[in-house]
């Protein structure tokens, strides 16, 4: 039960919701865009937040649904994890990860942007459009721009308050590309990750993706370049590389800081022999 | 009783509560919810040891909708079953993370959590007690100061001044020394584990009014709706009969219900607004830490052998996590001494079992009521011993197994009936799981595949004087009313009594109803719906009203069938005599009085009322634990196969076994399903469920989100099988069977992965990690 009241308002399109935005903003409230609410109203019962309004985004065509042109994938922002299992076939990474976060009932809700825009470490929807080099679409007071997705959740972080992500455009050919995935927990399947990796080979060259090691999801052009490294060996290689973390390893209830690196070692080994195989 | 096949007993009857749930028609205690009921909203602790130094509620009152508050030094009394050390709300300091604080009560339920948000405590955080090897160590910090002035609620509890003690339990049974040097191989561990939840389905819930003429109503998601209505009269000194408690069916409680705690707050917040009814309804957030869970424990144990293999001498210290109050952690921890040694016959033992206080939320019973946690800590060593041996763990467990002739540790002589059959059991088992001695099969990816075993027994710690009752009346169309004060929490207990009034009376099931709500106004008293006692207790009440039915029925159709009582049978709805059973009459006919062709009427209502009591229970003698604790012990053996990846120390759980000493299994369906659920049960806790605690006790995981359960595609393959060993005085010779299926899943899921990964699994929960430091630590 949430014990605040709050604003709700459901715009019809991206200028409208922004415009919702300013007007609240200048009035001094406090305003968030509002999906399937699965972290919103979890965290407002819990007490950790305690918005003025908030902005639901389901109404807003352009975020709705996804369009499989010639060239281009466009997912909308607030498509949830179910329909991207049911329905996006040609985009098998993120239809792989997307089935591993959460519950079925829980992915009935949970939409991309939610997942990407998460506050808790795991954002684990984010990692195939970082491999796939995706354009993020940002709404913005300066109008709706397209941004490069590695670059605009660099190092954890989110969107400045006001914007309103989109949607997120892939290149077909890099979504239906040769892909390793797999998410491991503490215990039951249906959890948290305590490390998920994720990578794609392309021209032969392999780019990866981590979740649940760090505070945040990412992808690093150094620890592909050693993943790339051919003259190591694939266990120097998978030790390389978490030398070179964005940041020191997470250490909590989930899992140890030593034990996620025994997991994550597993993992990249893994993959190498697994990319090795299939060349 | 004349000899004749059963037809009611020993055969599959669908349960009688089955559609209503199926079809979602069940209303559970929060389903209720009546106008002009007003919502109660806890304060609880965000620290688990902190002095509290003020508490201003002045701003509540910004609040809209808000009534009333409630404060501990409104009702500075302590409360407890056993010992009496929990203030409903803290007063002065609280003692774990998730205790309560304050009660808000308000027109609506949002209203008294906005208000509660607008409490102000100023708290001093003091040095916390996270573990129970701390609490016995560190005696600079005493989590309650002043237990010598607490109240002893019941005989055999010893809690220990000066210390963080709430109980104490001894065993000193035969010549320990004696036993050491009889002993050719002795092994030593120690084990541990943190508590858990209950979590059950339904979060407990309650409501709560004071009538205008004084009487205390009180609506209860409760195993104990007596036992409710007994402390509430004792702690608030209203007249028991003045207060009216009344359960209707529970979604789970695995004995998490059985504690009295949101009772007292819905009291206190109903007091508070002139009598009106009030509501509280755990969050699952309050359920899990605000009420009590499922206990915690640090163990060592030490056994010897001769060098056959049979067991000489056995020593144990157990140091329960109790929690911040010992509720029934003081009587956890003395059911898991008097049954230490598991169903071995040990002469010489000696056992320290105590029940500590931490800053951790406190304990209360579950499934079990501390035999899965003492299970495993036996089971394990058992099978270290058994390496130790070079002997197969079955053959060990085989010829060490507890016969009639042995004694209990605390000296109860056994026989055939109050102790069951366990060499069956294990023979059983083998054959069930197709177990050729504890080798591991590697399959063809290099996993591990291996079945670890255990065996278990357990009396139910019910007090001397546990009893049940049953009220039986009729229907103008014969069919008959069960009334008792037995709650259906999922366990299928209302099914099993009707069943054995359906056979006594020799009825077609159909014609028995049974009411699922329990009021301690109408029902008779039962002591709680716990200790898998209910079968036993409730079953013999339910014999015992049946043949006051059949003696009224025989008397008062001897008067019209002309004969006497003696030559009639009474079965088929019908009063009939022996050898002419064409004499007969209805038994419609006679219940609301028999009347004469001519108009008058003879006999009046047929109503049946019996009890049980259990009989020749005694306190432990305090140095040596000598005495009677319950009144009949169940064994069973059971079994996990797991497949154990040696890479990545994952695994996966393949099979789960039981087979039990059921005495008589009563409605097969039911009983398998019990065994299942609590193998699941066993499991879920053994292979993932754990609270984590911060440096600062405060729990890290008190959601579904970050609380493990086992899930549906967890769930390995169950095989249930059965012994029946007569249990002379139970009801068509059935034990109590309620908690054993969890008994031994820990003891066995441990072995099974300690012998697949070559190491010592001695801690829970069996988690990949577990493993993995265990292996590292090997490498070292």
């Amino acid at each position: 039960m949430i014990s605040f009241d709050f604003l709700y308002f459901r715009p019809k399109s991206v200028h409208e919701a922004l415009q919702i935005y300013q007007d609240l903003s200048h009035e001094g409230l406090q305003a968030v865009f509002y999906n399937g609410g699965t972290e919103i109203i979890s965290r407002a019962r819990a007490g950790e937040v305690q918005p003025d309004a908030v902005i639901d985004m389901k109404g807003i065509a352009d975020c709705q649904g996804y369009r499989d042109e010639a060239e281009w994938i466009t997912i909308g922002a607030a498509v949830t994890l179910s329909n991207i299992t049911d329905e996006i076939n040609c985009f098998p990474l993120m239809q792989r990860i997307a089935k591993e976060i959460a519950t079925r009932n829980a992915r009935n809700k949970i939409s991309i942007a939610g997942n990407v825009l998460s506050s808790l470490n795991y954002r684990e929807a984010l990692l195939p459009f970082l491999l796939t080099d995706s354009v993020a679409v940002v709404a913005g007071p300066a109008g709706i721009k397209e941004e490069n997705t590695a670059a605009l959740f660099a190092n954890g972080s989110r969107l400045e308050p006001g914007k309103l992500l989109v949607q997120f455009k892939t290149e077909k050919e890099r979504a239906g590309a040769n892909y390793f995935f797999k998410k491991k927990t503490k215990q039951s399947a249906v959890n948290y990750p305590i490390a998920t990796l994720c990578a794609m080979k392309r021209e032969g060259k392999i780019t990866a993706g981590f979740s649940g090691i760090c505070t945040f999801p990412f992808k690093d052009a150094k620890i592909d370049r050693i993943l790339n490294d051919h003259a190591l060996t694939i266990s120097a290689r998978a030790e390389e590389a978490i030398a070179h973390l964005p940041e020191k390893m997470v250490n909590d209830f989930h899992a140890s800081a030593g034990y996620r690196h025994f997991v994550l070692e597993q993992l990249l080994i893994e993959m190498l022999e697994h990319f090795e195989e299939v060349s | 009783m004349t000899e004749r096949p059963l037809s009611v007993v020993g055969h599959f009857v669908t349960r009688v509560d089955g559609y209503d749930k199926a079809y979602g028609r069940t209303k559970y205690t929060a389903d209720v919810s009546l106008p002009e009921t007003l919502h109660v909203q806890m304060l609880t602790s965000p620290y688990a040891h902190a002095k509290i130094n003020h508490i201003d509620t002045s701003r509540i009152w910004d609040v809209q909708g808000v009534r009333a508050v409630v404060t501990g030094n409104d009702f500075p009394i302590r409360v407890g079953p056993l010992v009496a050390d929990r203030m409903p709300l803290a007063v002065d300091k609280v003692r774990y993370y998730g205790e309560p604080v304050a009660l808000v009560i308000a027109n609506k339920p949002h209203q008294a959590k906005a208000a509660c948000n607008k409490i102000k405590v100023s708290y001093e955080q003091l040095p916390v007690i996270n573990s129970p090897q701390e609490a016995m160590q560190n005696e600079s910090v005493l989590i309650h100061e002043q237990l010598n002035d607490y109240k002893l609620q019941v005989e055999g509890i010893c809690a220990v001044p000066n210390t963080n003690i709430a109980n104490h339990t001894k065993i000193r049974k035969g010549d320990m020394e004696k036993g050491w040097k009889n002993s050719d191989k002795i092994v030593e561990a120690e084990f541990s584990f943190s508590p858990s939840d209950h979590a059950a389905l339904e979060t407990r819930a309650v409501r709560a009014e004071i009538l205008p003429d004084g009487r205390v109503m009180i609506y209860t998601s409760s195993q104990g709706p007596f036992y409710v209505k007994k402390l509430l009269s004792q702690f608030l000194k209203i007249d028991e009969g003045k207060i009216s408690v009344q359960t209707s069916m529970l979604g789970g409680a695995f004995g998490g219900k059985g504690c009295v705690q949101l009772e007292f707050l819905a009291y206190l917040a109903s007091k508070a607004v002139g009598g009106k009814m009030v509501r509280l309804v755990n969050s699952r957030e309050q359920d899990m830490v605000t009420s009590p869970v499922h206990i915690g424990l640090h163990a060592k144990v030490k056994l010897g052998a001769d060098s056959a293999g049979k067991l000489q001498a056995a020593s144990y210290e157990f140091l329960f996590d109790g929690g911040a109050y010992s509720d029934m952690g003081a009587g956890i921890s003395k059911a898991g001494a008097v049954d230490c040694t598991g169903p071995y016959k040990i002469d010489n033992v000696h056992c320290d079992s105590y029940c500590m206080y931490t800053n951790h939320p406190y304990a209360t019973s579950f499934r079990g009521f501390g035999h899965p946690e003492q299970a495993f800590a036996m089971e394990r060593t058992m099978d270290m011993l058994a390496k130790e041996l070079a002997m197969d763990p079955l053959e060990l467990r085989m010829i060490n197994a507890i016969k009639p002739g042995d004694t209990t540790p605390t000296q109860v002589h056994l026989n055939a009936s109050n102790l069951g059959d366990l060499p069956s059991c294990l023979r059983k088992l083998k054959t069930l799981t197709d177990y050729k001695e504890t080798k591991s099969k590697i399959t063809k990816e290099g996993k591990i595949r291996t079945i670890g075993i255990s065996a278990f027994w357990k009396t139910s710690s019910t007090p001397p004087n546990a009893t049940a009752g049953v009220i039986l009346t009729f229907n103008t169309d014969g069919s008959i009313n069960l009334n008792c004060g037995a709650v259906e929490l999922g366990q299928g207990s209302k099914t099993v009594l009707a069943q054995i009034l359906a056979e006594r009376l020799q009825m077609d099931m159909k014609k028995i109803n049974v009411t699922f709500e329990v009021s301690t106004e109408y029902d008779p008293h039962q002591w709680k719906t716990v200790a898998s006692s209910t079968t036993y207790l409730a079953g013999r009440a339910v014999l015992a009203a049946a043949d006051d039915i059949i003696r009224q029925l025989k008397q008062i159709g001897s008067v019209a069938l002309r004969c006497s009582p003696d030559d009639l049978n009474v079965g088929q709805r019908l009063i009939y005599l022996k050898d002419s059973p064409e004499y007969n009459m209805k038994i419609k006919d006679v219940v609301v009085a028999y009347k004469y062709p001519n108009g008058n009427s003879v006999g009046g209502l047929v109503i049946g009322k019996g009890s049980h009591v259990v009989r020749h229970l005694t306190p432990l003698d305090p140095h040596t634990g000598f005495g009677k604790p319950g009144p009949q012990w169940t064994v069973g053996a059971q079994a996990v196969e797991t497949e154990y990846d040696p890479k990545t120390h994952a695994y996966r759980i393949i099979k789960a076994a039981t087979v039990l000493d059921a005495g008589k299994v009563i409605n097969p369906a039911l009983a398998i399903g019990q065994m299942r659920g609590g193998m699941y049960l066993g499991l879920s806790w053994a292979s993932r469920e754990s609270f984590s605690f911060d440096e600062q006790a405060i729990v890290c995981n008190p959601s579904f989100r970050s609380y493990d359960v086992m899930r549906i595609q967890d769930h390995p393959d169950y095989l249930v099988d059965f012994v029946e060993t007569p249990l002379v005085d139970g009801p068509y010779g059935a034990r109590g069977i309620g908690e054993y299926g969890v008994i031994g899943m820990a003891g066995a899921l441990a072995n099974s992965l300690s012998q697949a990964s070559s190491c010592n699994i001695n801690q829970l929960p069996i988690i990949p990690e577990t493993i993995w430091k265990l292996t590292k630590g090997d490498k070292q």
